[in-house]
């Protein structure tokens, strides 16, 4: 007896056993429910970031001129976004702002299971371009007997407002300016042309001469290249065109193919 | 105490730590960098110890239009440095033009009859002014002219001797009945050359030759009494005379004058005319005269092939070429290489490119320049002057986008430079991105197109562009 008294617990070894054990397995269990909440709160807050990194990247894809200001939402799954886009100036150069809001739902850890809402938010700059590019091609516009090069005064080169070697610049800051132009020329009834006879060619700003004039031989050369840089134009609307005339009266020249390149930067 | 300090220390510091730490975690959540630039510049540059040898192209689709090119303008410079110098009266209007090739032994318009005077023994006849004559001036000069005898008809008289002529209403009236003229001209050798002339003008010469005798051989006797006495013409001889005879120049001697004028100012003006066209049309530098217009026309005349001239393809050769022709040839040339003939430039380098991959909506701009060095190698026995001066061709260079595929697809308008000034090249185009697919990978090289020369100045010298470096600027916008 006194050997299995020994061996044996008392109830209230037991209990307090239980007790302890119980105290335990409730701890334990209270540590996992405890991680499965941050683990799930840590998952929707990457799913929401991933979403929003998502929205990002699709306004990364666009340029500083297809960024379209405006608010723009949407629904995917518990995820409430909000894209908001809005246009700035600094000293007068602008720039914008991408706003990405995302906006979900989170369990609360406690007894209430009461919702709250948790987001995230996502904001970047867009600077404006320094450097910008317009081009203009005219090809096949002319018949012989059209876009003749009349002496006396330069006009722009083409025939119709469509068909001109002339592009409109609108530059919010005042910009450098490079142009470049090739014009393949086509021949007509050429008699009287002398082999040293030119066709000056020139671009102009707002109707002004601005860069200097190139000759370049009527009969030996055929097509005209050439890069000037007409220097800084203020912030605004500007017309740019190309503009010749022959130093002589005699010959028909047209066009057969030509461009025009504008590179607009700043120093 | 102590160990209850350093346990606080502890616990602040991993605080601070931590705190830290997750606000530079707030911080990157929450602001991102800007956006990518929508702008990038690139650069690709290549010089060449060992130049790049672009030799002339072999492309079948132009080949003949610049053979057709080149032979024109050849022909055209032919002209230039040395037009017709042959005198041909086109509309016998006595205009003569400088239009043919004729030789100056079968053109009527060259044989000039000789000076029939010589200055050794006619002073006076020498002719400096053929040797330099005023071209804009048509008249003669008038020097052999002067061998002829005076149209004034003028008596030799002797005042010492109380002899007296005077002259009223063009006829000399003179106190002697015996007279010859002052000036009856040289002897003109050959002696029958001019018409009418008598030898005894100069061998024996009387009054009878050259002036109307009556039947007794001396000019007509003019008394008191006759009602054609003129006493103002008798005072002017003398005080008190009763008589003066009449000196009319004969009809055979007048003949002569009026053939000899005539002769002389034919001779001086075919002699000017020849002068002139002969000094004034042979331009070439090196000795112009009538040999080398002459050995111009010939060369002319056996280059003549036929060139077939668009655009309704006419036939010509180098006597009917005209500076039009080459022209309509030229932009035939340039109709080929802005359409069907794009194909026949070459690639300068292989290596040489600007890979990249297109971003959504991005357009370039590309400026590239090309250092050159025209390689001129003359044929054996040319100088060099002379093969360059022969070469009239262009050297062409384009900028080509290709994509993974090798496929062209954006081409630049071409430059164009003579190939003697193709030393320095610069150029500049757009592709729009409307070319460009997003995501995909292209290439930016450059291509050249020489003709290749033949004909004539194949014999003369070959050629080739060496290429010293190339150069690209690419300027890449998303706008």
């Amino acid at each position: 007896m006194f050997f299995f008294r020994k061996k044996s617990l008392s109830l209230l070894e037991l209990i307090v056993s239980l007790v302890l054990i119980g105290i335990g397995i409730a701890g334990v269990a209270g540590v996992l429910t405890s991680g499965i909440y941050f683990l799930k709160k840590a998952e929707n807050k990457a799913r929401a970031m991933s979403l929003a990194y998502q929205k990002k990247e699709n306004l990364m894809a666009k340029s500083f001129e297809t960024l379209q200001t405006g608010t723009t939402t949407g629904t995917e799954g518990i995820y409430d976004w909000t894209i908001n886009v809005s246009s700035h100036q600094e000293g007068g150069i602008p720039w914008k702002k991408a706003e990405i809001e995302v906006v979900y739902p989170e369990i609360s850890l406690g007894s209430n299971q009461s919702r709250t809402t948790s987001k995230v938010f996502l904001t970047n700059l867009l600077a404006y371009p320094y450097v910008h590019d317009e081009s203009k091609q005219i090809s096949s516009v002319c018949d012989t007997g059209h876009c003749v090069v009349r002496n006396g005064t330069k006009r722009v080169i083409g025939s119709s407002a469509n068909n001109r070697l002339s592009i409109n610049i609108d530059y919010p800051v005042s910009k450098q300016i490079l142009v470049s132009y090739n014009i393949v020329l086509g021949y007509g009834d050429m008699g009287g042309v002398a082999a040293t006879d030119l066709i000056l060619t020139q671009c102009y700003v707002d109707g002004t001469p601005t860069s200097i004039e190139t000759g370049t031989p009527i009969l030996t050369q055929p097509v005209i290249n050439n890069v000037v840089d007409v220097g800084t134009v203020s912030a605004g609307t500007h017309r740019i065109d190309i503009r010749w005339q022959k130093d002589t009266s005699s010959g028909n020249v047209y066009i057969k193919k030509a461009d025009m390149i504008i590179v607009a930067y700043e120093e | 105490m102590k160990k209850w300090l350093k346990y606080s220390l502890i616990i602040f510091v991993s605080c601070i730590a931590l705190f830290s730490f997750k606000q530079s975690l707030a911080v990157q959540s929450r602001f991102l960098k800007y956006f990518p630039s929508n702008t990038s510049i690139d650069y690709e540059r290549k010089t060449y110890a060992v130049p790049v040898a672009a030799d002339p192209n072999t492309c079948q689709a132009i080949n003949s239009l610049q053979e057709g090119y080149n032979y024109c303008t050849q022909c055209m410079s032919l002209k230039d440095d040395c037009p017709d110098c042959c005198l041909v009266d086109t509309n016998a209007d006595q205009v003569f033009d400088a239009v043919d090739c004729t030789s100056e032994a079968s053109n009527e318009n060259y044989d000039c009859d000789t000076f029939v005077f010589s200055g050794d023994n006619c002073p006076g006849v020498e002719c400096p002014e053929l040797e330099n004559p005023d071209c804009s001036n048509e008249d003669p000069p008038g020097c052999q002219i002067n061998g002829c005898p005076g149209s004034d008809y003028e008596p030799e008289y002797d005042s010492g001797e109380g002899e007296a002529c005077t002259k009223e209403s063009g006829i000399w009236y003179c106190t002697e009945n015996d007279l010859t003229p002052v000036d009856m001209g040289c002897v003109p050798d050959p002696v029958g050359a001019i018409d009418n002339y008598d030898p005894e003008f100069h061998s024996d010469p009387s009054t009878e030759l050259f002036y109307q005798t009556d039947i007794s051989g001396s000019p007509p006797e003019i008394e008191d009494d006759d009602p054609d006495f003129d006493s103002n013409i008798a005072d002017s001889l003398g005080e008190n005379l009763t008589s003066y005879y009449k000196y009319e120049p004969s009809s055979a001697y007048s003949s002569y004058i009026s053939s000899c004028t005539s002769y002389s100012n034919t001779v001086e003006s075919c002699q000017k005319r020849v002068q002139c066209c002969q000094e004034g049309t042979c331009l070439l530098e090196a000795n112009p005269g009538y040999g080398n217009c002459i050995q111009g026309c010939s060369q002319r005349l056996a280059f003549d092939r036929v060139v077939e001239v668009p655009p309704d393809m006419v036939e010509k050769t180098c006597s009917t070429l005209e500076n039009a022709d080459c022209n309509a040839i030229q932009e035939e040339i340039s109709n080929c290489l802005l359409g069907s003939c794009a194909t026949c430039f070459t690639e300068i380098d292989s290596n040489f490119s600007h890979d990249f991959v297109a971003k959504s909506g991005e357009s370039l701009t590309v400026f590239w320049s090309i250092l050159a060095q025209p390689n001129v190698t003359p044929a054996t026995g040319y100088s060099e002057t002379e093969a360059k001066n022969a070469i009239n061709t262009y050297f062409y260079t384009i900028a080509k986008v290709i994509n993974a595929s090798g496929a062209t697809i954006y081409s630049s308008i071409m430059h164009q430079k003579s190939f003697n000034n193709s030393f320095s090249i610069f150029n500049a185009t757009h592709v729009n991105s409307v070319y460009l697919n997003t995501g995909e990978e292209y290439s930016i090289k450059l291509y050249y197109y020489l003709p290749s020369i033949v004909n004539n100045i194949d014999e003369i010298a070959s050629i080739q562009m060496d290429i010293n470096g190339m150069e690209m600027t690419i300027i890449k916008i998303r706008e």
